[in-house]
C-alpha cells in the first residue's frame, strides 16, 4: 500500500510530462509540397500536394497493381483560398478527412508574382509553426505555383520529396541552380548581412527545337527556368531568384548562377565551355572544381567599402576541339590565364548587376563586413544595404589545371 | 411474477449438490495423523517446524487485523512445534544396528515399510563358512547395478567355502577378505545405511555383527555424455554435462588437471538430500568468495532441491531483479575457463547444468567460443551479439515511438510506405505490435512444448500462417512482421537463456512506454533499467563491472584483443593471482617490442 502511494504519483508525474501527441499514421494527411499563388484581393491561393500512402505502398486498386484502371493517384493537389497558410489547414479539413501534417513538407514554392510582392507574411507563420521542417526547400516558380505542382510529375521518383532531395545532389554536378533551405531563407529575409536567394523553377513551353532561341555556346545554361527549349512540357530547375529582404527583385540565369555559386563557395563541379585562346572559332571544354573556399576581405576604412575576393579553381580539361596540345606545361599556362580572365569578367558583371540592378548583397559579403564592428547597433547604423551598391570589388582568380582527363596530350585529328 | 423471479434467482444462485461426493481431500487428515503417530512414537516428525520468528513476521504483516486472531494462530503453531521434537529422540534410539539378524531385518522392514514398498530388495543368504553364517543384503531395484550385486553375492555364498573364520569381528573380516567392492564401508547407523542404500549402494547384514557393510553398487540407467543442446558452438569441445554429479565433476577435472582444483560436497534437502559440489581453484579463487558460496549453500534449509535452477533461486542476491545473477552453463570447458578466472562453480546431482558465480552482464553475452576463435572473428561475433541485444530490447519500442510521435525522423518515402501499408489495418499500431509480439512468443513457446514428431511443422506454421496470412488479411502491416521477426532473431542470439528472458520481458515495457510517451518514455525505461542493473550485485561483484564501476579488466568485454594481450584476470574478482601470462607470452617473438609485430 505504501509502495503504491509512492509509485502512483511517480507514474502520474511521468505521464504528465509526456506530450500526448500520439497520432497514428492513418490519421494524418502528409503534405509534401506547399505552393503559394496570388489569389483574389489580398487573399492567396495555397496549394497542397498531398501524398496518398495507399497508392504509394501499392495497396490501391483492390489487389491489382498500380496504374491499373481505378487505381488511386499517389499524389493529389488541393487548392485553398486563404490569407495565411495555417488558416488554410482548417479550411482544407472541410474537404479532406485527415489532419494536415507539415512534418514531411519538403518544399515551399512561391510564385514569382507572390515573391515580388513579398513573402514575409507567409514565412512568419510557417517559421512559427511547430511542424515546419527547417530543412525544407524554398523555390520561386516562374508562372503559377499550383500549375507547376500539377505539371511536375517526376518520372524517376515516387514522390516529389525525393525529387527535390535529388536536386540538391544533381546541383553538385552542374551548379546551374542552387539550394535554399527554409531556415536559411527565413533568416536571410530578416538579416542585415545577407539577402536571400531561391532557386527558380518553371515549366518549359512546348516548342520546336529547331526554331528555339539559344544563347551563345560559351554561355552554357544561360537560361531562366522554363525558357530552356524542350519538346515536352517539362519541369526545369535552373537559375536563381534574387531577393531584397523578403521581396524578389530579379532573376539570375543558369550561367550567372554558376558564378554566384562560385563566389559563395558552393560550386562543387560545373561544366564550362570557353573560346579557344589560340584558335578562333574553336572551343575548350572545362570541368570546374573548387580548389578551396573563396577568400573575402572587406575594408571599410575608405569612403566606400572595398572588397577583395579571391577565387581558387582547379579545372579539368574535358575537351579540346582545336587539337592544340593544351596538356603541355606551357600551353596549360595559356589556358589557365584565359579561363581566369573569363571567370573574373563574368563574376565582375554578376556583382555589378547585383549592385546596380538589384541593390542586394546576396553573396554574404556583409557577414565579413560585420566583423569590423563591435556592436550590432553600430553595424546596423552603417547600413550595409546602402553601402554595398557603392562597394568596389576586386576579384582575383587563381586557376590551376591539375588534371587533363584521361589524355596526356592532344594531337590534331588528320 | 414472483415465482418467475424466484426461479431465475434459483437458476443463477449457488446450491450445494445433493448427491454424495466420491472423494474428499480432507483438510485436517494430516494433522490428525501426526498427532496419532506422535502417540505411537513411530511416525516421522515434521521436518521444519514453524518457528517463533516466522510467526512474528506473520503477525507483523496483518497488523490491521484483530489482535486475538494473531494470538490464536501463534498458539496453534506452538502445539505443532512441541510435537515435532519428541519423536526425533525416539527414532535415534532405534538407529543402532543390532547383533541379531532378526532385529535388523525387522528394523529394515519398519524403515522401508517392506511388504508395501516394493522397491527395496532383501536377499537372505547363508554363507558357507563353518559354522554357516546367516545374512541378508538390501539394495534398491533399479538403482543398484545388478551384475555387481550378483558378483558380491556369489563371492559370499560360493567362494566363502574355502575360508574359515573364527577371529575378529565378522564384518571387518568379510570386508577385508570376502567382498571385492572398490568402495566399501562399515556402518552401524540405520539412518546412514538407508541414505547409502537410497543412493544405489548395497548393504550387507550378518548374523552376530553389529555393523553393516555397505558396498558401492551405484548403477542406474544414465545418459551418456553428449553434445551440448542449449549452448551449441562450432569450435571448441563438444561435450556437455549430464545428470550425474560425479561424471560432471570429472568432466571439469579432466580439463583442469590440477590438485588445486577443489571439489567440496554438500548435502542439501532435509527430506531427500541432493549432493551439491562446489568447485574452485584453491590457489586462485578469492577465499572470501568461496566462503560466501559455501555459507549460502550450507545455510539452505529446504525439504529438497530438484534442479540447479531452484538452487540458483535460493542463493542469488536479489530475487526481485529481472536479471539472473548466476551463469548457468552446460559446457565443462566454459566452467573450466571461468574457474581459471577465479570464479566458483556449483554443480548439483541430477542437473546437467552448472552455475558459475559471480557473473557480470558481459559474461552473459559471451559464449566462450569467441576466445577459441581468432580475435578478429571473436570481436565481430560479439559486436553482432551486442547490436542484437539492443535490437531485441529497443527495436519494437523505437518503431512505435517513431511512427506515433516522431514521424519527421523517418525518410518521407519510408514513412509513406509504412503509412500506406497501415491504411487497411484496422488496429492501432500498439495493438498490432502486441498482437504480433504475442504471436511470436506463442510460436516460440509452442515450438518448445510441441511433441517432437510434429515439432518441425511449427516453424512453417509460425512463418507462413502468422506472417504471410496476417499481412494478406490486413491484420498487421508487413513492415511490422519484418520488425518482429528481426527482434525475435535478435533475442535468440543472446547466449544466456536468462538474459534473453529478461530482455524479452523488458521489451514489453519499452513497447508500452514507447507508445505512451514516445522517445521520452523509452529514455525513462532505459534510465530505470540502467539504474536497476547497475544497482545489482552478484556475490559481491557489481553486475556491470568492469564498466560500471570501471575496473581494470583486460581487453575482454565486448571488444577482444589478440589472445596474448589477455594478460590479467578480471580485477573485479580479486583473484589471488591476477597475472595470467608472462610479459611476453609468445616466447618466440623477440622480447621488447610488446608483441606487436614479430621481430
Amino acid at each position: 500500500m505504501r509502495l503504491l502511494k509512492i509509485i502512483a504519483p511517480l507514474i502520474l508525474v511521468l505521464l504528465m510530462a509526456g506530450c500526448w501527441g500520439k497520432r497514428e499514421t492513418d490519421e494524418i494527411a502528409y503534405v509534401l509540397v506547399m505552393g503559394f499563388d496570388k489569389g483574389p484581393g489580398h487573399f492567396s491561393v495555397i496549394s497542397f500536394q498531398i501524398a496518398n500512402p495507399k497508392a504509394i505502398a501499392g495497396l490501391s486498386g483492390g489487389g491489382g497493381g498500380k496504374g491499373v484502371g481505378g487505381g488511386d493517384e499517389p499524389l493529389f493537389i488541393e487548392n485553398i483560398v486563404a490569407k495565411l497558410p495555417i488558416g488554410a489547414f482548417n479550411l482544407l479539413n472541410v474537404e479532406r478527412s485527415r489532419e494536415i501534417s507539415l512534418l514531411h513538407t519538403t518544399a515551399f514554392i512561391f510564385s514569382e508574382e507572390v515573391a515580388r510582392q513579398g513573402v514575409a507574411h507567409y514565412l512568419n507563420p510557417l517559421g512559427r509553426y511547430r511542424e515546419t521542417r527547417g530543412t525544407a526547400f524554398v523555390f520561386v516558380c516562374r508562372g503559377k505555383a499550383s500549375e507547376f505542382m500539377k505539371k511536375n510529375q517526376p518520372v524517376l521518383e515516387v514522390t516529389p520529396s525525393k525529387q527535390y532531395a535529388m536536386l540538391a545532389l544533381t546541383n553538385k554536378i552542374h551548379g546551374l541552380t542552387q539550394v535554399t533551405q527554409f531556415t536559411d531563407f527565413y533568416q536571410g529575409s530578416k538579416s542585415v548581412d545577407v539577402n536571400p536567394t531561391a532557386p527558380l523553377v518553371g515549366i518549359s513551353k512546348k516548342e520546336e527545337l529547331s526554331k528555339s532561341e539559344i544563347p551563345p555556346h560559351n554561355k552554357l545554361g544561360d537560361y531562366l527556368a522554363g525558357d530552356m527549349p524542350s519538346v515536352e512540357k517539362d519541369p526545369q530547375f535552373i537559375g536563381t531568384a534574387v531577393f531584397r529582404k523578403d521581396r524578389m527583385v530579379g532573376e539570375l540565369t543558369g550561367d550567372e548562377t554558376r558564378y554566384f555559386n562560385m563566389i559563395i563557395g558552393k560550386l562543387n563541379q560545373s561544366f564550362l565551355i570557353i573560346d579557344d585562346p589560340k584558335k578562333k572559332g574553336q572551343s575548350v571544354g572545362m570541368t570546374l572544381r573548387q580548389a578551396r573556399k573563396p577568400e573575402v576581405k572587406v575594408n571599410l576604412a575608405g569612403e566606400r567599402p572595398e572588397i577583395e575576393l579571391r577565387i581558387y579553381q582547379e579545372p579539368e580539361i574535358a575537351g579540346v576541339t582545336s587539337g592544340i596540345n593544351y596538356e603541355s606545361p606551357e600551353m596549360k599556362k595559356v589556358l589557365e590565364k584565359a579561363l581566369a580572365n573569363i571567370i573574373r569578367k563574368r563574376c565582375e558583371s554578376l556583382i555589378t548587376r547585383t549592385q546596380e540592378e538589384f541593390r542586394s548583397d546576396i553573396f554574404g559579403f556583409g557577414r565579413k563586413a560585420k566583423r569590423k564592428f563591435i556592436t550590432l547597433e553600430k553595424w546596423k547604423k552603417y547600413n550595409w544595404d546602402e553601402a554595398f551598391p557603392q562597394a568596389r570589388v576586386d576579384i582575383i582568380v587563381h586557376v590551376k589545371i591539375r588534371r587533363t582527363g584521361l589524355m596526356l596530350n592532344t594531337r590534331p585529328t588528320q | 411474477m414472483k415465482e418467475i423471479l424466484k426461479n431465475i434467482i434459483q437458476l443463477i444462485s449457488y446450491r450445494e449438490s445433493a448427491g454424495p461426493e466420491d472423494f474428499i481431500l480432507e483438510e485436517n487428515l494430516f494433522d490428525k495423523k501426526a498427532v496419532e503417530s506422535n502417540q505411537g512414537g513411530s511416525g516421522e516428525p515434521p521436518i521444519f517446524a514453524e518457528k517463533e520468528g516466522a510467526d512474528s513476521v506473520n503477525e507483523g504483516r496483518d497488523e490491521g487485523s484483530s489482535q486475538s486472531k494473531g494470538r490464536v494462530r501463534s498458539r496453534r503453531r506452538k502445539k505443532g512445534e512441541s510435537s515435532g521434537e519428541e519423536p526425533e529422540q525416539q527414532s535415534n534410539g532405534g538407529d543402532q544396528v543390532h547383533g541379531s539378524l532378526e532385529q535388523n531385518r525387522n528394523r529394515i522392514d519398519q524403515i522401508y515399510g517392506l511388504p508395501v514398498n516394493k522397491d527395496l530388495i532383501v536377499r537372505s543368504f547363508t554363507m558357507g563358512t563353518s559354522p554357516p553364517t546367516g545374512g541378508f543384503a538390501i539394495f534398491i531395484d533399479g538403482l543398484a547395478d545388478r551384475t555387481t550385486v550378483n558378483l558380491l553375492l556369489q563371492n559370499l555364498m560360493v567362494h566363502t567355502r574355502m575360508y574359515c573364520n573364527n577371529e575378529g569381528s565378522p564384518a571387518s573380516y568379510i570386508m577385508k577378505n570376502l567382498l571385492p567392492g572398490s568402495q566399501i564401508r562399515t556402518l552401524d547407523s540405520f539412518k546412514k545405511i538407508a541414505d547409502s542404500v537410497n543412493y544405489g549402494d548395497t548393504a550387507f547384514f550378518f548374523q552376530g555383527s553389529a555393523q553393516a557393510i555397505v558396498v558401492e553398487t551405484k548403477g542406474w540407467e544414465r545418459r551418456a555424455v553428449s553434445r551440448p543442446n542449449v549452448e551449441q558452438t562450432i569450435s571448441g569441445p563438444q561435450e556437455s554435462f549430464v545428470e550425474n554429479l560425479r561424471v560432471n565433476t570429472g568432466l571439469v577435472r579432466k580439463i583442469i588437471r590440477s590438485e588445486k582444483l577443489f571439489t567440496e560436497l554438500f548435502q542439501i534437502g532435509a527430506r531427500f538430500p541432493s549432493d551439491v559440489a562446489v568447485m574452485y581453484l584453491k590457489d586462485l579463487a578469492n577465499p572470501q568468495l568461496v566462503e560466501e558460496v559455501k555459507r549460502r549453500i550450507s545455510s539452505i534449509t529446504v525439504d529438497y532441491v530438484n534442479d540447479i535452477g531452484i538452487l540458483e533461486q535460493f542463493i542469488e542476491d536479489d530475487p526481485y531483479s529481472m536479471n539472473s545473477q548466476t551463469l548457468s552453463t552446460e559446457r565443462p570447458d566454459r566452467v573450466a575457463a571461468l574457474l581459471a578466472e577465479g570464479k566458483v562453480a556449483i554443480l548439483l546431482g541430477g542437473s546437467p547444468f552448472a552455475l558459475v558465480v559471480p557473473v557480470t552482464m558481459y559474461s552473459q553475452m559471451h559464449t566462450g567460443e569467441e576466445v577459441y576463435l581468432r580475435w578478429q572473428y571473436g570481436t565481430f561475433l560479439r559486436y553482432i551479439r551486442t547490436i542484437s541485444f539492443y535490437l531485441a530490447l529497443l527495436l519494437p519500442g523505437s518503431y512505435l515511438a517513431v511512427v506515433l510521435y516522431h514521424q519527421e525522423m523517418v525518410p518521407t518515402e519510408l514513412l509513406l510506405f509504412i503509412a500506406g501499408n497501415r491504411e487497411k489495418v484496422p488496429f492501432p499500431t500498439l495493438v498490432e505490435m502486441l498482437l504480433m509480439e504475442f504471436s511470436f512468443e506463442l510460436v516460440r513457446e509452442a515450438g518448445l512444448r510441441i511433441p517432437g514428431i510434429i515439432g518441425s511443422t511449427i516453424g512453417i506454421v509460425g512463418a507462413l500462417i502468422l506472417g504471410q496470412t496476417a499481412v494478406q488479411a490486413n491484420i498487421v502491416s508487413p513492415i511490422l512482421v519484418i520488425l518482429v521477426a528481426v527482434t525475435g532473431l535478435a533475442s535468440f542470439s543472446i547466449p544466456s537463456y536468462s538474459l534473453a528472458f529478461a530482455v524479452r520481458i523488458y521489451r514489453f515495457f519499452y513497447i508500452i512506454m514507447g507508445s505512451v510517451l514516445g522517445f521520452f518514455g523509452i529514455s525513462i525505461v532505459l534510465y530505470v533499467q540502467i539504474l536497476l542493473t547497475t544497482n545489482l550485485k552478484s556475490f559481491g561483484v557489481p553486475y556491470l563491472s568492469p564498466t560500471g564501476p570501471r575496473t581494470h579488466s583486460g581487453p575482454d568485454i565486448v571488444f577482444r584483443l589478440p589472445i596474448f594481450m589477455h594478460r590479467r584476470r578480471p580485477d573485479y574478482l580479486n583473484p589471488q593471482d591476477d597475472i595470467r601470462m608472462s610479459q611476453n607470452p609468445r616466447g618466440w617473438v623477440e622480447e621488447g617490442n610488446g608483441g606487436e609485430k614479430q621481430g
